[in-house]
């Protein structure tokens, strides 16, 4: 039960039920992929400024869309190394897709 | 939370439309007027074109640093609240912003209800009396005791509890927002808003639709509702800054609304009843435009119920050694150094000079002495630095600077103003933002002089 509580803070935004912000959020999960697959696609031509660019992006975004857990993984993969780059992003990706199928 | 009452008009500055789309949807239902942009340039556009109660300017806006946003906000609009906007990782530069004037800062993820609450609590006005105590009077940058400055202040002191509309003049630089703010604060209506507009930067369409408002499908780019600025400061007070610039066709307008008290926005037809108090302003000779059939005699009557007249720096200079230190101790908070007061004999040379562009010109030449300054000593060069650069330019200059003093004064204003242009655009290569910045001035206001003279940026490229 509580690894359900746990997984539905996660993915769900803490102002998804907001009246406002509630179908700016949905809005912001719907592009999630796009800014994801130019993130990854940086990381796997190793750009390393485009990488902190669209990585520092996505944590502030997912930060002020209250995706909190989903900011801190973008926060990682900014600071990752060069060569745990990869294994940052695919917890990024997995979450990422978790809070896309929550939708 | 339509109908919520009006905060305030806010700038959110961050590269990034996601963020400032969430921000906007939030602070406009809460009561605010938020406008947005992405970069520094159309920052500083709007900033000129409006009155900001705050701004939220993020740290990284693409490859601009947003801190770079923050000396012409506070040199711009001091009493602007400017509020940082960053992501964990640069907490530092967010407290380093603070050292330099921002009022606080917010890092991403922080929830929007306690950003309101933050903000609005900086926004809320001191409850002080009604009278200007010295310690408001420095806040707002009211310095001085001058014989002109204390009739001013008697002035503002006389009509602190008559609601008439106030026509603020004097010439570019001596502070009228400063004035109108001021008045706003001795008045009843001081816990109520304070807004500005610029009448000469914004053009004609918008300028109608900030002020009256508009309906939705009123015009093509009008896709919801909007309340104007006379709408949402009602119980308030709204300075209608260069007044002398606002079009024929508005003024005309205005003058029913300041009659009926009554706007109707565009696309309405239902007229709604306002009660906002009018302070307008303008560096122009407003009668001799009248009598040119530039402005309306109508509304110039109207709008000169009580005329304050703000005497230019050299008719006042016993106030610049006040203005001075007012001015250091703001700079060496900011740029954290620990300059000294000019001595005697820079002073000297400080109040015998002329200061055409005013209290704006001595705070520019401090700001940049006290930046150049090497060894907390401020220097004549480094104070005069502007007018070196402008002495180092032509010969031509030289032979206008003396010719200047046997003409008439209407045409010697004229003379330096078209030489001061000419060298703006030399030394900023006909870029209009980099000679507005440098001469304080609206780009608005560059453009307008480059159309009197004559001269083409092209040419200075």
């Amino acid at each position: 039960m509580s690894g359900g509580a746990d997984s539905l803070e996660t993915t769900r935004s803490r102002y998804a039920s907001h009246d406002l912000l509630g179908p700016l959020v949905e809005s912001y999960i719907q592009g999630l992929p796009t800014a994801l697959g130019a993130l990854e696609q940086a990381v796997r031509a190793g750009e390393d400024r485009q990488i902190l660019r669209l990585s520092h992006r996505l944590s502030g975004d997912a930060a002020t869309y209250g995706f909190a857990a989903l900011a801190d993984l973008a926060r990682e993969v900014e600071l990752a190394k060069p060569q745990d780059r990869r294994d940052a992003m695919r917890q990024l990706k997995d979450l990422s897709r978790r809070i896309c199928r929550s939708l | 939370m339509a109908g919520s009452k009006y905060l305030g008009r806010i700038l959110l500055v961050d590269d990034d439309e996601s963020i400032t789309r969430f921000y906007e949807t939030f602070l406009t239902a809460a009561g605010f007027i938020a406008h947005s942009c992405h970069d520094l340039k159309t920052a500083k556009d709007l900033l000129t074109q409006y009155y900001f109660d705050a701004v939220l300017l993020d740290l990284h806006l693409g490859d601009e640093e947003g801190i770079g946003g923050l000396p012409f906000v506070l040199k711009v609009t001091p009493s602007t609240k400017v509020f940082i906007l960053t992501s964990h990782g640069s907490i530092e530069k967010a407290v380093e912003c603070m050292r330099r004037g921002a009022t606080s800062f917010f890092t991403k993820g922080t929830e929007p209800e306690k950003i309101l609450a933050e903000i609005t609590a900086h926004l809320k006005p001191a409850a002080k009396g009604p009278l200007l105590d010295p310690e408001t009077r420095k806040t707002i940058g009211l310095v001085g005791d001058s014989p002109a400055i204390k009739e001013m202040l008697a002035m503002i002191d006389k009509i602190r509890n008559v609601d008439s509309t106030v026509l603020i003049l004097g010439e570019s630089g001596t502070g009228k927002e400063v004035v109108a703010r001021a008045i706003h604060q001795t008045s009843p209506r001081a816990a109520e808003p304070f807004n500005a507009i610029n009448c000469g930067a914004i053009p004609e369409q918008l300028l109608e639709s900030e002020l009256f408002g508009h309906k939705r499908g009123s015009f093509t780019d009008a896709k919801t509702d909007r309340k104007g600025i006379f709408e949402v400061c009602t119980n308030g007070t709204l300075l209608l800054d260069e007044i002398g610039d606002m079009p024929l066709a508005l003024q005309t307008k205005l003058l029913r609304v300041l009659q009926e008290r009554q706007v109707t926005p565009i696309g309405s037809s239902m007229p709604l009843t306002i009660n906002t108090r009018v302070i307008a302003a303008t560096h122009r000779d407003i009668l001799d435009e009248a009598k040119s059939k530039r402005f309306r005699e109508d509304l110039y009557y109207r709008l000169s119920v009580v005329v304050i007249r703000i005497p230019p720096l050299r008719h006042r200079t016993e106030d610049i050694p006040a203005l001075t230190s007012h001015f250091l101790c703001q700079f060496n908070q900011r740029f954290a150094k620990n300059v000294r007061p000019p001595s005697a004999s820079v002073m000297a040379r400080m109040m015998a000079y002329d200061w055409p562009g005013n209290v704006r010109e001595l705070q520019n030449a401090l700001e940049r002495a006290v930046v150049l300054s090497s060894d907390d000593e401020l220097s004549v060069s480094d104070i005069f630095q502007h007018m070196n650069l402008r002495a180092g330019t032509a010969t031509s200059d030289e032979t206008i600077s003396r010719a200047v003093f046997a003409m008439p004064l209407t045409e010697a204003k004229q003379c330096f103003e078209k030489s001061y242009l000419e060298h703006l655009l030399t030394i900023s290569g006909g870029n209009i933002s980099e000679a507005a910045r440098i001469s304080a001035r609206y780009r608005a206001d560059i453009y307008r002089l480059m159309h009197r003279y004559g001269f083409d940026k092209g040419s200075f490229r």
